[in-house]
Parts: C-alpha cells; sequence; structure tokens
C-alpha cells in the first residue's frame, strides 16, 4: 500500500464504547484496517462483533471514542453523514414510504440541490442499471422484498458515493432472491467502479462476493484476507470454526525442522503441519474436512473408528472418533455416485497433507 | 357477503350503535326539525307551524316596513369563531408539534411521564382552569404584576375580556389535543428513516420537512381536527375570558336556547354550522383520500 492512491477507507485504531463507567460496552477495540479503491470489502462476523458499529461510525451515524477515520485520505472526524461522500444500503432499506421509487431515488440529488434535468436524467440512469425501469411511479410498499432493495441500491448510487457502505442488505431475502441480488451486487460494484463495504455474517456471502474479508469478533478484526486466505490459512480459532466447518485438535508440539513440525494429538497419533512451532508449545491445529484422506487399509495414517456416515448430495460427511478420545469429520466427494464406503464401526486410516494443517490462535 | 363471522362482529357493534342513534341522531333530528319550526311567543315553539325563517334570521332581518335587509351581525360572529378557531389550531400546532417531536426524541423511560404531563390538565374541571385564566389576565392579575416586576411598562394590560383573552384560553385549552396524537404518529415513527435522509445528504431541516412531517401527518391531521371543531363550538372560554364582548357562535346558540327564547333560530345556528363542518371535513377527505404511505 506505499502507492500514491490513498486508501478509499483507512480506520486507524478506532476504538467505540457504549455507555460510560462500569456499564460500558465496548462495540469496537482498537480496529485498524486499509481498503483499497474498486475493493469489494466484507466485514463479517457473528451479531455484536462489532460490524454494523463499524459501518455506522464510516458513515457518520456515530463518532469514534478513540482512533480516526480518513475516506479517500481526508480525515471525517466530527463530519456530520451528510457531508460524507459515504452512502448506506440499510438492512431495513429504509425507503421512505410516502415517496414514489423516482422520488426516493432523487431525494439525495434534490438535498444537494441538483438541477431537474440533471436529477432526471440520472434517475432514469440509476434505475435502468438496478433493472428496475417502469416502476417510477410505484410506492415502495407495491414492490416485491428484492424490487425494494433495488431500490435502496439506486437511491445510494445516485449520489455518486467515493464509498457504497451495505448493511446486511440480503439477509431479508429468500434464499433464491439472495442468490440472484447477490450477482446483482457484483455487476453494479463492476459497472460502478466504487468502493463497497459489506457487512454480513454469512460466510457463504462472505466468501463467493468479496475481494477481501476482515472476520470480526468481540470488537476486533482477527483476519484481514482475501477469501482464499480467510478459508485454507485461517490465522485464528474463531476464523476457522466460523467460516465453513473444520476440525479444531488440542495438541503439543514434539518436533520442529526447515519444513514444519510435528505436533501430537493423542498416543499415537501425530500429525505434520507446514507451519513451525517452538517444541512443547501446546497449539490448536485446524484441518479442513474435505482436505482429510480416508482410506480403509494405508500403510501410514492415524487409525479412527467411523462413528456415523450422512449423506449430503454432492458429498458424504464421516463423523469419526480419532484415538478414542476426539471426535474428527471428513468430507468425501461422491465423485462416483454415492458409495458408501464406509460404515459406522468400520476401522479407517486418515491422514491430511501438512499445509492443510493450520496452526490457529485462540 | 355476510358470512356468519361478519354477523357476529355486526352485533358486537350494535350497543355502540344503538346509544349512537338513540342519543346522537335521533336530537340531530329532532333539532333539524325545530329548525323549520315557528317560534313560540314565550319561548320553545309553535308545533305543526313550518317556516324557513330561522334560517334567513341568520342574514336578514325584517326593518319596519317588514323587508328583509341584511344582517351580518351574526355572520361576523361566524367569521370570528373560525378566525379564532383556526388561529387557536395554527398556534396549538406550532407549540404542539415540537413539544410532541421532543416527547417522541425524549428516553423511553422519560415519555410516560413526560405524557402523564400533558394530560394533568385534565384533573381540574374546564371552568375551574378558565377562572383560573381569569385571575392570571385581570387588571392587576399575576400576568400583569409579573411585567411590572420585570419593568415591562406599567398600568394594566387590559387583556381580559378581549379576544386575545379568548385565543389564549383556547390554546391553553386544547393543546393537549394537539400534542397527543401528533405524538402518537412520531412514537410510530421508523427513525431509520430519518437517518437514511442525512445519510442520503439532508439537513435536519430537510429531513423534518420531507420525512417527519410528512409521515406525521395523520396525527397533525387528527391534531388539527381535535382543536379547530370543538374550538368552532367553544363556549365557556369566550364566556368566560371573552366577557360577552368576544361571542363565538357557542355562546350565539346558547343565549338563542336560553334568553333570547328563540329555539328555532338556535337550532337553525347549530345545524349552519354542522354544515360548515362537514364542509370542510370533505376538502379534507377529498385532499387525503388515503392517509400517505397507506395504500397497498
Amino acid at each position: 500500500m506505499a502507492d500514491k492512491a490513498p486508501a478509499a477507507v483507512e480506520v486507524v485504531a478506532v476504538s467505540k464504547r457504549f455507555g460510560s463507567g462500569a456499564d460500558a460496552v465496548v462495540a469496537l477495540d482498537e480496529v485498524s484496517l486499509a481498503l483499497r479503491p474498486n475493493e469489494f470489502f466484507t466485514l463479517l462476523g457473528p451479531s455484536g462483533c462489532g460490524k454494523t458499529t463499524l459501518l455506522r461510525l464510516i458513515a457518520g451515524f456515530e463518532q469514534p471514542s478513540a482512533g480516526q477515520i480518513l475516506i479517500d485520505g481526508e480525515p471525517v472526524a466530527g463530519l456530520p453523514p451528510y457531508r460524507r461522500p459515504v452512502n448506506t444500503v440499510f438492512q431495513s432499506y429504509a425507503l421512505f414510504p410516502h415517496m414514489t421509487v423516482a422520488q426516493n431515488v432523487a431525494f439525495g440529488l434534490e438535498m444537494r440541490r441538483r438541477p431537474a434535468a440533471e436529477i432526471a436524467a440520472t434517475v432514469a440512469e440509476m434505475l435502468a442499471l438496478v433493472r428496475l425501469g417502469g416502476l417510477e411511479a410505484r410506492r415502495p410498499a407495491q414492490l416485491s422484498g428484492g424490487q425494494q432493495q433495488r431500490v435502496a441500491l439506486a437511491r445510494a448510487l445516485a449520489n455518486h458515493p467515493k464509498v457504497l457502505l451495505l448493511d446486511e442488505p440480503l439477509s431479508a431475502l429468500d434464499l433464491k432472491l439472495r442468490k440472484e441480488m447477490q450477482a446483482e451486487l457484483k455487476r453494479i460494484q463492476h459497472a460502478t467502479g466504487l468502493t463497497f463495504v459489506f457487512v454480513t455474517h454469512d460466510q457463504g456471502e462472505a466468501l463467493t462476493m468479496s475481494d477481501r474479508i476482515a472476520v470480526m469478533s468481540g470488537g476486533r478484526v482477527l483476519q484481514v484476507g482475501t477469501p482464499e486466505d480467510i478459508y485454507e490459512r485461517p490465522t485464528h480459532r474463531f476464523v476457522a470454526d466460523f467460516i465453513g466447518d473444520t476440525n479444531l485438535l488440542e495438541a503439543e508440539c514434539i518436533a520442529h525442522d526447515a519444513s514444519g513440525s510435528r505436533c501430537r494429538v493423542a498416543d499415537g497419533i501425530e500429525i505434520a503441519t507446514a507451519q513451525s512451532a517452538a517444541v512443547g508449545t501446546r497449539v490448536t491445529l485446524a484441518i479442513r474436512p474435505e482436505r482429510v484422506e480416508l482410506a480403509r487399509a494405508a500403510p501410514t495414517g492415524w487409525p479412527a473408528r467411523v462413528e456415523s456416515v450422512t449423506y449430503f448430495g454432492t458429498d458424504t460427511t464421516v463423523q469419526m472418533m480419532l484415538g478414542g478420545a476426539v471426535t474428527f469429520q471428513a468430507r468425501v466427494q461422491n465423485r462416483n455416485g454415492a458409495v458408501h464406503a464406509f460404515a459406522p464401526g468400520d476401522t479407517v486410516r486418515v491422514s491430511a497433507p501438512p499445509d492443510a494443517v493450520r496452526i490457529v490462535a485462540d | 357477503m355476510a358470512s356468519p363471522a361478519r354477523s357476529g362482529r355486526m352485533l358486537l357493534t350494535a350497543p355502540a350503535l344503538a346509544i349512537i342513534v338513540a342519543f346522537m341522531l335521533l336530537p340531530l333530528l329532532l333539532m333539524a326539525y325545530i329548525s323549520i319550526l315557528e317560534k313560540g311567543p314565550a319561548g320553545g315553539v309553535r308545533w305543526g307551524a313550518h317556516t324557513v325563517e330561522a334560517y334567513v334570521a341568520f342574514l336578514f332581518e325584517r326593518d319596519l316596513a317588514d323587508e328583509l335587509v341584511l344582517n351580518t351581525d351574526y355572520l361576523r360572529i361566524f367569521l370570528r369563531s373560525f378566525w379564532l378557531a383556526g388561529l387557536t389550531t395554527l398556534i396549538t400546532l406550532a407549540i404542539g408539534f415540537p413539544t410532541a417531536l421532543g416527547m417522541a426524541l425524549a428516553p423511553p423511560r422519560w415519555r410516560t411521564f413526560l405524557i402523564f404531563l400533558v394530560t394533568v390538565p385534565f384533573w381540574a374541571n374546564l371552568l375551574v382552569r378558565n377562572y383560573a385564566w381569569i385571575i392570571l389576565l385581570r387588571n392587576n392579575g399575576l400576568v400583569d404584576q409579573a411585567r411590572h416586576a420585570v419593568g415591562l411598562g406599567s398600568g394594566p394590560l387590559d387583556l381580559l375580556y378581549t379576544p386575545v383573552a379568548v385565543l389564549i384560553g383556547l390554546v391553553y385549552s386544547y393543546l393537549p389535543f394537539m400534542v397527543l396524537p401528533i405524538f402518537a404518529s412520531l412514537e410510530k415513527l421508523d427513525w431509520r428513516l430519518v437517518e437514511a435522509a442525512f445519510d442520503l445528504g439532508a439537513r435536519r431541516w430537510q429531513a423534518l420537512r420531507r420525512i417527519v412531517v410528512p409521515l406525521a401527518m395523520p396525527g397533525i391531521v387528527a391534531g388539527c381536527i381535535l382543536v379547530f371543531i370543538p374550538g368552532l363550538g367553544a363556549f365557556i372560554t369566550p364566556e368566560l375570558l371573552g366577557g360577552g364582548k368576544a361571542l363565538m357562535i357557542g355562546n350565539l346558540i346558547q343565549s338563542q336556547f336560553g334568553a333570547a327564547r328563540n329555539w328555532p333560530f338556535g337550532a337553525a345556528l347549530s345545524f349552519a354550522l354542522l354544515a360548515l363542518v362537514l364542509l370542510a371535513m370533505l376538502a379534507y377527505l377529498l385532499r387525503y383520500r388515503a392517509p400517505p404511505g397507506a395504500e397497498r
């Protein structure tokens, strides 16, 4: 990030406390982030992790208790929402019920006192962008959830913000519509070239849509990276657990060399990882179920007993007991149809390549 | 159409309907009939003697030659009533809307207490409260004393028994009827819409004018109706604070049934008032056929 272009949004050691004294709730704890221009950036985390608070700080609805926020290189401390070059798509859409679709989209431009001809042209352009041409005269209550979502998007985009903030915009839509709007949002982001800050608790949504993801928990940012980084190389136990399924194993590091280290989970079960850790330290290992290899009679691998087998269509999940005390799961692709190769009670050999075994912080 | 559930529901409204028919519709019809009767020589009416004299008397009087001559005395009382009621509505709106907004924006645990404060005046009889205003407004009353104490002129203001005194009394009496409906609609308001307006570049004033006021319009209209219509027929306040010098329709009607012993004219005045109110309501209904934002 040493280039000349400033970050679209830069969050520097921002904290936010609600209330005061002993009752104070820390919603954000020294969060720092730098968002690149034209990036689809997602704040991902469970409810209460502080992601919406961070969005509201960027929008200007709240002021940080400490730290500062820069938008396009300019500090925005103390600026009210109407003086910031950002616009928000609200979770509830917050469409004005007493105005038509066109009036809703025109609202921001009217507030900025644009000429009438420009307003009319921009409204038409924005409604075309979100594919709502022809519905100008409708009221929000006459629209479906997906259409309301598009109006909210058009209304926020009409102001030509530098950054678009989206607060769980798809959570009220049913699954099919949500998939459709995900693709639609990506298309609009490419068409407009804007920086999108997208807040969601849906990890699938975050993985498929984002350029980069910040995983948040308890008011802190745990990891920032591409969807691949986050999924394949989680740095924290929480990240590994929150995104996708994962096996978390407590282990002790017993050996370590240039290619990585060996960790003992239980007697006779030693797992190699490509990461290094000091000998004797207690570590948590994260292994994705789909990276686990199962074999009925392999010379190597850790012995395990099959507990249950669950068929999921594209794949089958095998629940196992590792070393008699540790539960463990593997996901086997049904590439050749539903082949029930394993049954409860079977003894199998389990292994995972060292690069699939990640040491995660607690 | 009339399903069993529907007719059952109709049955539930029967007691209310019966009360309305017995105590409102029937008296109203009786009054309508009285208004087209001749007045009796010593009050009351002459049953069976029909005439529209009472309605004619509203605008004309008979001179010595029994010719109809335009008489604007009653019309002026009507106009004064509309003027005072209208001004009362505007002033209560100007005071009531910010009050209701402040109440709606107050922390929830305070709101109940604030509503309680607004309703406190209802604990005392309207008559008593109007007498209290006499004490405040009369020459060398509390208002005069306070004015002298801070050095704002000397001598009496002569407030009492003027239209201004009536206006003060009306504003005071009807303010809660403006505050409460507006508060009710503001309390339901989705404040996230205001946040969205700020986000889109609206200043406080613009958000108020473009979002809050339109969405609170049902409450504002209800408040205006609740102030304007009773204000038009106000009787106690102009009687006590106007001292007979600032008569309103209510006093006029009362005097026709009382001292003037002209029941048909009193009834005709009542119907003239009712007709004007209905016209105003009709105009409102045509303007707001559906409340804003309520369409499907």
